[in-house]
């Protein structure tokens, strides 16, 4: 039941008993709708068959845009404390640059010495480097 | 914090504190109270400290002579490989933050507990998991991988001994530490006292959070990566050894992600530590408060930044050796910011030799060569003749043992008072300093020599002209060894026949000094309110009680 | 404690703990430490991704012939079922903030519901490639690929098994949350100030659906 005279705040149709801001039902249908609505586009981009340099950023831009839809109206961040946000920000920053510096090793082993077909340094004596 | 410290000695009036409200083994196992967590986590962090330190001695005793004649290769391998992740994973990661910060950080911001209390319990049990996972391998005859565990050596390559047990350990570990970070980043945060505002935090709480931090950021990646090594073990995923077709690079990068960092999850609460006791045992307020906080936090973000360089010459490509290399020179500059600040604080103060300035003294010196050697190992072109040296060897037990390990000992010395209740014996301290320092020098000094004249690290035999380094580096150890037993002694003595501790033997004027020696259940008698900095000190105050 | 003393009264009913002065704090600071675990798990889930980029980058070849293997259908069916799974989620989470603990077991039991779907789906998943032999690392025996063009294809489901393996597990993980926290609603533990277990567990199948988000189009959408 609910207690929220005991609270500083008084529950109403658009804040609970602790005064957070509570979405109307219909904003929770429409960010479902545009998740349903990103699915498609997902597969559909699939079948534009680009290259992996562009399909690979491609899928990732379309569910970072589903991600930011339900971080934002499901995980309620665009009515949180401002602190919260930074930290999931966070997380992202440092997980791209695992992946960037990563990634940026990965593809610049060809640079000085060759590298064969899986980026890996074959040094052999008889026949030279590759 | 208000101007009048409290008098007397530790108990409240009904003469109870958090040691002796409640009896019994239970009510310490399943107690949430983050001062007896504290104490487990030290009896339990300094008890694996023994067991690690032992291991060193054994690969120091081997290393006496230039033959490998007192144990074979193979249970060398073995013997610093547990050394290795004894240290790093069950003493050095909970070293301060889990003992003296969950002892100490309630206290500081002037609150009952941490934010989670049973969380806390439950990271420490988790932790005593790990440990009994790492401890069934030591007792099994260990793994010869090296901390490290590269792969493919480590996937299924030859390794001998429980490496999935090994890695298993590790794993769990890591959650024991994502949880404690956790807890103290949501404390710092929620539960202050009224007038503790973000600028009159304890450095040290500043040195917790940066530390909490990288805690929650990199830990689970190491997970992830234990994770995959135990599956490329029993499943032979693929990812990482090549004649599956891995790459073994990529795994150093998994590793090393979250491996740099943890050096700083180490550094950082010794650092805090260190501001703490050169501010309160000069009698000076800390020079640069708002340099030495950011500078916290620089550390922690380009920290993170920075792992490459453990990698030089390990087949990642040069232009990422070259980036990663320019970018460690970055952290030395927070870094030197701090140590420069230290020195500064310590200018024109009123300074007490006591023990605790002696190790905070100690860590000035030892950190400043550690920390100096660390860019010699920073700078590619040089690096590529130091790796796998012992000048590695000793840049990192420059700053590790000697800069966290005596910090450790200068915090458990600056707030055994608080903890126990107790004062500890001074001139056996100061002797057994001598011991120690004297000790711990000799140890990893002649190292860098041996090292930058080409001993390679990891042999347990070697050619004579790196002899003499050797023997000085063995005699050291043992004598390392003799004095932490030393100070072991008198702290425990300490507890039995020490004299009853004031409130506030050091004059300190941070919250904690306001609760009792040893504080009572709920840390103080009733609502407390910040109205100072925790280094704004009284004209020539002295401390109540006692002459330290 | 004197943030109480400003309250005027002692109000410290029995679900507000007793190191919290009140319900406001207590509720950020949960709130504040889940969101502090999704970043762990983030950054879990980031070492998968790594492993998938880098040996995406190394196979490139073999990425594109293995992920034919994977039944898109399926895929998209589970990111449309988790996709509701989150919205009852969501709704339920409002439920609780109104203080309606039968509306919160109710959108419980559907988001129950998407999560059994989701692993009825991936036991299909997974039971035909046991069948076939599409398999991690060393137990692959499918002979259906043309080994000329691919190399090393148990490397793809090597990465396709740990990502959805460890997925799967936390869905199971989320499904024991979700229960236990329905159980709570049934016992109408819940009110407009004291929701915040439900709101985290919330976050927690959030997260969840996320990770599944960029999981579908990189293991079934390679083209």
């Amino acid at each position: 039941m609910a207690n929220a005279a005991h609270g500083a705040h008084a529950a109403d149709e658009h804040h609970d008993g602790l005064g957070h801001h509570i979405s109307p039902l219909s904003t929770y249908i429409a960010v479902y709708l545009g998740l349903l609505v990103l699915t498609v586009v997902t597969v559909l981009v699939s079948y534009a068959e680009l290259p992996p340099a562009q399909s690979i950023p491609a899928a990732v831009a379309v569910a970072s845009v589903k991600a930011t839809l339900v971080a934002a109206w499901f995980m309620h961040l665009k009515y949180d404390k401002r602190f919260n946000i930074f930290i999931f920000s966070a997380a992202v920053w440092f997980m791209a640059v695992f992946f960037l510096f990563t990634l940026f090793d990965l593809t610049t082993r060809g640079t000085v010495l060759e590298t064969n077909d899986h980026h890996e340094w074959r040094i052999d004596k008889e026949e030279g480097t590759g | 914090m208000s101007t009048t410290s409290l008098d007397g000695v530790g108990h409240d009036s009904a003469g109870t504190n958090y040691l002796n409200a409640k009896r019994g083994i239970m009510s310490w196992l399943f107690t949430i109270d983050h001062k007896r967590i504290g104490v487990m986590y030290l009896v339990t962090v300094l008890t694996f400290f023994l067991a690690g330190g032992l291991l060193a001695l054994g690969v120091r005793a081997e290393l006496f002579t230039p033959e490998g004649d007192l144990f074979s290769a193979n249970t060398y391998n073995r013997l610093f490989t547990l050394h290795g992740a004894i240290m790093v994973f069950l003493v050095l990661v909970p070293a301060i933050p889990a003992t003296l910060g969950n002892f100490v950080l309630p206290l500081q911001l002037g609150t009952l507990d941490v934010a989670f209390p049973k969380l806390n319990l439950a990271s420490f049990h988790i932790y005593v998991l790990g440990a009994c996972f790492l401890l069934f391998v030591l007792i099994t005859g260990g793994v010869d991988t090296g901390w490290t565990f590269y792969t493919p050596y480590s996937s299924g390559g030859g390794a001998d001994g429980h490496v999935v047990f090994a890695l298993m350990g590790a794993f769990i570990l890591g959650f024991s530490s994502i949880l404690t970070g956790l807890n103290f980043i949501v404390t710092i945060h929620k539960m202050r006292a009224p007038g503790v505002t973000w600028g009159r935090l304890p450095l040290f709480l500043w040195a917790i959070y940066a530390t909490s931090v990288i805690q929650v950021l990199a830990t689970p990646v190491i997970a992830i990566t234990l994770f995959l090594l135990m599956f490329e073990n029993i499943v032979g995923i693929g990812i990482f050894d090549p004649a599956l077709g891995g790459d073994p690079v990529l795994f150093q990068h998994f590793f090393w992600f979250y491996s740099h960092p943890v050096v700083y999850v180490m550094a950082l609460p010794a650092f805090g530590v260190i501001s703490e006791t050169v501010t309160i045992h000069s009698r000076r307020h800390i020079f640069g408060y708002t340099a030495i906080a950011a500078s916290s936090v620089a550390i922690a973000a380009i920290g993170f930044l920075i792992w490459g360089h453990h990698m030089y010459v390990s087949g990642q490509s040069e232009l990422s050796g070259t980036i990663f290399s320019m970018l460690t020179f970055g952290v030395g500059l927070p870094t030197a910011i701090k140590l420069l600040s230290w020195i500064a604080t310590l200018y024109k103060g009123s300074i007490r030799m006591n023990t605790v300035m002696l190790y905070t003294l100690a860590f000035l010196w030892i950190f400043a060569i550690g920390g100096l050697t660390g860019l010699f190992l920073a700078t590619l072109a040089t690096d590529v003749h130091l790796h796998d040296t012992y000048f590695v060897v000793a840049h990192f037990h420059y700053v590790m043992m000697g800069g966290v390990l005596f910090a450790l000992i200068a915090g458990m010395h600056h707030w055994w008072p608080k903890i126990t209740g107790k004062m500890f014996n001074e001139s056996i301290a100061k002797v057994s300093w001598v011991v120690v320092f004297v000790g711990y020098n000799l140890t990893f000094f002649p190292q860098f020599i041996a090292g930058s004249r080409g001993m390679p690290r990891r042999y347990h035999q070697y050619i004579p002209e790196f002899e003499l380094w050797n023997q000085l580096s063995t005699i050291g150890s043992f004598t390392f060894g003799l004095g932490l037993f030393m100070v072991l002694g008198y702290l425990l003595q300490s507890i039995f026949k020490g004299e009853k501790a004031p409130a506030n033997p050091w004059g300190g004027v941070s919250l904690e000094w306001e609760a009792l020696s040893p504080p009572v259940e709920h840390n103080f008698s009733g609502p407390v309110v910040c109205t100072k900095g925790p280094y704004d000190f009284p004209e020539a105050v002295s401390p109540v009680g006692h002459d330290h | 404690m004197s943030a109480a003393a400003e309250h005027g009264h002692e109000h410290h009913p029995p679900y507000l703990a007793h190191h919290f002065f009140n319900m406001n704090q207590q509720a950020d600071s949960v709130k504040m430490g889940m969101w502090l675990f999704l970043v762990q798990e983030i950054l879990f889930f980031a070492g998968l991704f790594m492993a998938y980029i880098a040996m995406r980058y190394i196979y490139p070849d073999t990425w594109l012939a293995a992920a034919e293997e994977l039944d898109k259908v399926m895929g998209a069916t589970n990111t449309v079922v988790l996709l509701t799974s989150s919205l009852t989620m969501a709704l339920g989470v409002r439920a609780a903030q109104m203080g309606n603990n039968k509306a919160v077991a109710g959108w419980c039991a559907a988001t129950l519901l998407g999560a059994y779907g989701f692993m009825i789906i991936k036991y299909i998943e997974y039971s035909h490639k046991l069948h076939v032999g599409l398999l991690p690392g060393k137990f692959y025996s499918f002979e259906g690929l043309e080994q000329a063009a691919t190399e090393a294809p148990q490397i793809f489901f090597s990465v396709y098994f740990m990502m959805t393996g460890v997925h799967g597990l936390h869905v199971v993980i989320g499904i024991g949350v979700i229960f236990w926290i329905m159980m709570k609603a049934l016992g109408n533990s819940f009110n407009s100030e004291n929701y915040a277990a439900v709101e985290n567990v919330g976050l927690y199948w959030h997260l969840v659906d996320l990770i599944w988000i960029f999981l579908f189009p990189l293991l079934y959408l390679v083209r």
